[in-house]
């Protein structure tokens, strides 16, 4: 009977066992199981230390797909403190690369025992000079760096960002989300002595790249105009915006004051502001172009109406308005060509304060006009019901409205292309990958018929050919367009100053195939300060460097000065932009000391050159074929042929008269069409 | 004559199975440390490598060896005297760490705590036999065994009380176990000693030990435990820092929440074998006490369960083997083996798990160190003899 008593108690123990085992099996499950995802954060919290590298962002690209704002690659240096056994030596070995003291490094290590950064984005120079000290614990990482090849050009359609690739301005800001891929991640994995065994980057998603409307040529030439006419005129500020008239897209918006966006903290904040889309003014004589277009469009006047301009003074509710000169009789025509306000005001008094407020509206005033660049501004505009009775003739001239300088070079760009409205645009499309996404703008909107719009076109060229635009007579093509003065309101008086002025000018050209429109605009230029002796000169200047890069055929004849210096084959001043480089130009700190274009020797520029006659096979000269060459080796190789060439336009040889093969006389005239690019080449025929 | 039988196939497979996963582990937790302090991430297993080696060696011979020849009282009280030695030994040979418990032979070491275990089991086996029980349960078939009782013990019926007797019984039988225990407490080796401790009052237990004297036990432990770790600051701490580790994550509490981690963080299937990261300075005594956590960690609940059910196994083929012994003899041994073998498991686990407070005692089978896995498959051994006996 007690033989049983050590069995039963072996079973008592065993009982016990297996109790203890169930109790651990339960922990096990607990921990393991119901309490898995809190330990596994305290794991890779003690674990892993994450750090955010900045991503690289997405291209800004002009119309040609030149690089305006790119992300480099650039190296960053970091340390990991716990593997320097002596900071302070390595703190005085770095200060001697980096330019921070070596206290300043050394207090940084201590900061962190497993991750300090020390240096973000470094230059090549200093990060070669580090790695040749080979210390134990200093280490870079690739990081990616916003870098604006061209500095200052388009620089504020561009913006800038800031250390993080964080876009804080102009289109950088505007298309942050798009242009700023995901961040990537560095993942580290840490021993408990803070010890790094393992590091894993988890890709950053590249940014989308935004193809923009500027053509960086083009843009080049309007900053390099306005910084030359701000320097001979003292203006506080001013812009130049050059718009394509037949899609509203904005082939260059130049600023000044300017920046550069590589180091934007060094302008002040003023030299950031997009005058052209965020600075309102009163626009003065420019204005005058809704008064007269919407007179003509409702047909309550024509042309060449007789219109008494009352020796230049005009009463309206009280208010004596004087013009700027004494005008009698003039027609409508000279009633614009000669800016007449109370030619003006007449007009705007005919037509009432509801339908000329309409068409202000209509030609984009007093809105937004939607362009994909921050900071916009929707310029002043009373409703209609609450103008006084002098309002009506204050607007006529242009005044009590505020308008921006993207409004009113769209407005002209109505009249230029045939009266519509195309909201003026700065992107033209998205690319990410291999996909392009075309931007989608406002759908443009008919403001006056096509008849309507010749009429003032014909109206603005007398404006240029004789009257207060006459500085804007361009050599080789016709122009239309129509100064402005407007005298600024005084922030002190709230009255209007008597010295300080906006002149502007707004044209296009050619008048009857616009290719370009552009406004000049400068605030308080010193000296002469009529829109027609400041900014017509800039308009000039700036259209005829365009309109020749663009390859728009001439349609007037150049100037026999211009012409006799061709045929001497002297140099002469020729917009050439083949060879800009901004970059190279301005590291050799001259940057209005432009490669001069080479002389084009023996190009007779004839515009009606006479076809060329073909002989029978066995006579005369072959015609080479000349397709793809350079101007000067079209030359040499006529010249050698006994050939007269013509040639048209800069770049290579696209089109050629007689075709090669041809058997021609010796002495004969050889017509070449020569172009810079075919995507240009586009954009000129567009024109046409 | 008992039937001779195969040793169990189940108790010898487990013991293997739980050996090479303490193989992989030791690797597996040791490799980065060993890099990084002997320049070779195979110094801990090339070493435990030879230690199986020598403990299955020694596991044979034992296996083969009648384990009733173990019951003269030369080799009980040589063993008992060499093991006495060694303890005594250890204050004046190993001042290393402020703690004696090495003797060291050139490169190896050996700790006789871990051989007093065995040694005290093979005592109290012999000595309960000739003294505890009732003796009805001798197999009078074990005619060796009768020979030497009734050398040692003339009398046919038990002594009056058996095993109960405490001046004829009780203090014979446990004044060599409590001399042990005072010197592995004074290395100082607590737990250890607590182990030694609770094998032998498991085999007083079995042999019919009354449970007043189990109460008594209990009673004068209380003092004891107050002695030996309310007053003793760093077993105080650790203590507390079982009762709450977040208290000081850092300091005191910071090896039983980073074993928290690691099993934690290994989930249902672990982070993959090799794969732990708590292992890399994390953990203290990663290849030792808390190769367990680096188990779970690696394995998940998968690789701990599995550790769990093998020793389960190994105590259920031990109890089997215990209950099936010809003699009581073997049946004190199988019992004393199996509760060192599973309880020293258990201990380990739930110290791993937190359900107790920190102690240093090792894996078997599993963890690093010579001198367990050597006495471990000694045991092993000898109960896998006994299995072969079974009636």
């Amino acid at each position: 009977m007690e033989q049983r008593s050590p069995r039963i108690r072996l079973v008592v123990v065993a009982i016990v066992a297996v109790l203890w085992m169930g109790a651990v099996l339960a922990r096990l499950s607990y921990l393991q199981l119901f309490r898995y995802t809190e330990y596994l954060g305290r794991a890779q919290r003690q674990q892993q230390r994450i750090v955010e590298i900045s991503p690289k962002r997405g291209v800004l690209y002009d119309r040609n797909l030149r690089e305006l704002a790119m992300s480099i690659s650039v190296d960053s240096l970091f340390a990991v403190p716990s593997e320097i056994a002596d900071p302070q030596m390595v703190g005085r070995l770095l200060s001697g690369v980096l330019d921070t003291a070596g206290e300043e490094i050394e207090t940084k290590m201590k900061g962190s025992r497993s991750f300090v950064w020390l240096a973000r984005k470094l230059p090549p120079d200093q990060v070669q000079r580090i790695e040749a000290m080979n210390l134990r614990g200093i280490y870079f990482q690739k990081e990616s760096r916003r870098f604006y090849p061209k500095r200052e050009l388009a620089a504020h359609v561009l913006g800038y960002v800031d250390v993080d690739e964080k876009g804080l301005a102009g289109l950088e800001y505007a298309f942050d989300k798009q242009v700023r891929p995901k961040p990537g991640k560095l993942l580290i994995l840490a021993d408990a002595r803070r010890r790094w065994y393992d590091r894993s980057e988890q890709a950053a998603d590249a940014g989308a790249s935004v193809v923009l409307t500027l053509d960086e040529k083009i843009q080049y030439i309007a900053e390099k105009e306005l910084a030359a006419a701000v320097e001979k005129t003292h203006a506080q500020a001013g812009s130049v915006v050059v718009q394509d008239p037949n899609t509203g897209e904005l082939l260059a918006v130049a600023n000044w004051p300017t920046f550069n966006p590589n180091l934007p903290g060094d302008f002040p904040a003023e030299a950031h502001m997009n005058r052209a889309i965020a600075a309102t003014y009163e626009p003065g004589s420019t204005f005058k172009i809704v008064a007269v277009a919407a007179a003509l469009e409702e047909g309550i006047t024509r042309p060449d109406e007789v219109i008494d301009c009352q020796m230049g003074a005009i009463y309206i509710a009280g208010h004596r308005i004087r013009d700027h000169k004494p005008f009698g009789l003039l027609t409508v025509s000279q009633v614009i060509a000669k800016s007449s306000d109370v030619g003006a005001i007449k007009l705007g008094l005919r037509l009432g304060a509801p339908k000329f407020y309409d068409y202000i509206r209509a030609f984009g005033f007093g809105q937004s006009t939607g362009i994909e660049l921050p900071g916009e501004t929707r310029g002043l505009l009373k409703r209609a019901a609450s103008w006084t009775p002098a309002s009506v003739g204050a607007i006529s001239m242009g005044q009590e409205v505020g308008v921006t300088s993207v409004q009113l070079v769209s407005a002209f760009s109505a009249i230029a292309n045939g009266g519509v409205l195309y909201h003026p645009r700065i992107v033209r499309e998205m690319r990410r990958g291999t996909q392009a996404i075309a931007a989608v703008g406002a759908a443009p909107a008919r403001v006056i018929s096509p008849t309507t719009a010749a009429t003032l076109r014909r109206m603005f060229e007398g404006v240029v050919l004789e009257g207060t635009g006459n500085r804007a007579r361009l050599d080789g093509y016709s122009a239309a367009g129509k100064t402005g003065t407007a005298q600024k309101i005084d922030p002190n008086t709230g009255t209007y100053s008597a010295t300080q002025f906006i002149a502007s000018f707004a044209g296009f050209a050619p008048v009857n195939t616009p290719a370009i429109t552009v406004l000049v605009t400068l605030d308080s230029p010193v000296g002469g300060y009529h829109g027609g002796d400041v900014a017509a000169p800039i308009f000039k200047r700036v259209a005829e460097q365009v309109l020749s890069y663009l390859d728009v055929p001439h349609d007037v004849a150049i100037s026999p000065a211009q012409q006799m210096a061709a045929l001497r084959g002297k140099p002469q001043p020729r917009p050439d932009v083949s060879d800009f480089d901004p970059v190279q130009v301005e590291t050799a700190g001259a940057p209005s000391a432009l490669p001069v274009f080479p002389p084009e020797p023996a190009a007779q520029p004839s515009w009606n050159a006479a076809p060329t006659v073909a002989l029978a096979e066995g006579e005369g000269v072959p015609v080479p074929r000349l397709a793809g060459m350079t101007v000067r080796s079209v030359t040499e190789q006529c010249l050698r042929l006994g050939l007269n060439p013509v040639l048209i336009g800069t770049g290579v040889a696209i089109e050629q008269n007689p075709e090669p093969g041809a058997n021609v006389r010796p002495g004969s005239r050889i017509t070449v069409r020569f172009a810079r690019s075919p995507a240009l080449r586009a954009v000129a025929v567009g024109g046409n | 004559m008992p039937r001779s039988v195969q040793p169990d196939r189940w108790l010898f497979s487990v013991t293997v199975a739980l050996c090479l996963i303490g193989a992989v582990m030791v690797f597996s937790a040791s490799a980065v440390m060993a890099r990084e302090t002997y320049g070779n991430g195979y110094a801990f297993l090339l070493r435990q490598v030879a230690w199986l080696a020598l403990g299955f060696g020694g596991m044979f011979a034992l296996m083969n060896l009648d384990y009733r020849k173990l019951r003269h009282p030369a080799v009980i009280f040589t063993s008992l005297a060499v093991v006495l030695l060694m303890l005594v030994a250890v204050f004046f040979l190993d001042r290393s760490h402020a703690t004696h418990r090495w003797i060291r032979f050139g490169p190896v070491g050996i700790q006789p705590s871990e051989l007093a275990k065995l040694v005290v089991i093979l005592y109290l086996a012999w000595f309960l036999e000739m003294r505890g029980g009732t003796g009805e349960g001798r197999p009078e078939s074990a005619g060796e065994n009768r020979r030497l009782r009734r050398a040692r013990a003339p009398r046919e019926r038990p002594v009056p009380g058996g095993i109960n007797d405490f001046l004829g019984t009780l203090l014979p039988a446990m004044a060599p176990v409590l001399l042990f225990v005072g010197l592995v407490v004074m290395q100082p080796d607590l737990g250890t000693s607590v182990d030694i401790f609770l094998i032998s009052l498991a085999m007083l237990f079995v042999a019919g030990l009354s449970p007043v004297y189990l109460l008594g036990a209990a009673a004068a432990a209380i003092p004891a435990i107050y002695l030996l770790i309310v007053r003793v600051p760093y077993r105080y701490q650790r203590v507390t820092a079982f009762l709450n580790p977040e208290a000081d994550p850092q300091g005191s509490g910071f090896q039983m929440l980073q074993s928290l981690i690691a099993v934690g963080s290994g989930g249902f299937v672990g982070v993959g074998l090799m794969e732990s990261r708590q292992k890399l300075f994390y953990l203290p005594e990663a290849h030792t006490d808390f190769i367990y956590a680096v188990l779970c960690e690696e394995l998940g609940f998968i690789g701990g369960l599995a550790v769990l059910v093998l020793f389960g196994i190994y105590g259920w083929r031990g109890v089997r083997a215990a209950l099936a012994a010809p003699d009581d003899f073997g049946r004190y041994i199988g019992l004393g083996v199996t509760v060192m073998v599973v309880g020293q498991a258990l201990i380990n686990l739930s110290v791993v798990l937190g359900l107790m407070p920190t102690k240093g005692i090792p894996l078997p089978f599993i963890s690093y160190g010579g001198s367990s896995l050597l006495v471990m498959l000694l045991a092993t051994g000898v109960l896998l003899n006994i299995s072969q006996h079974a009636e």
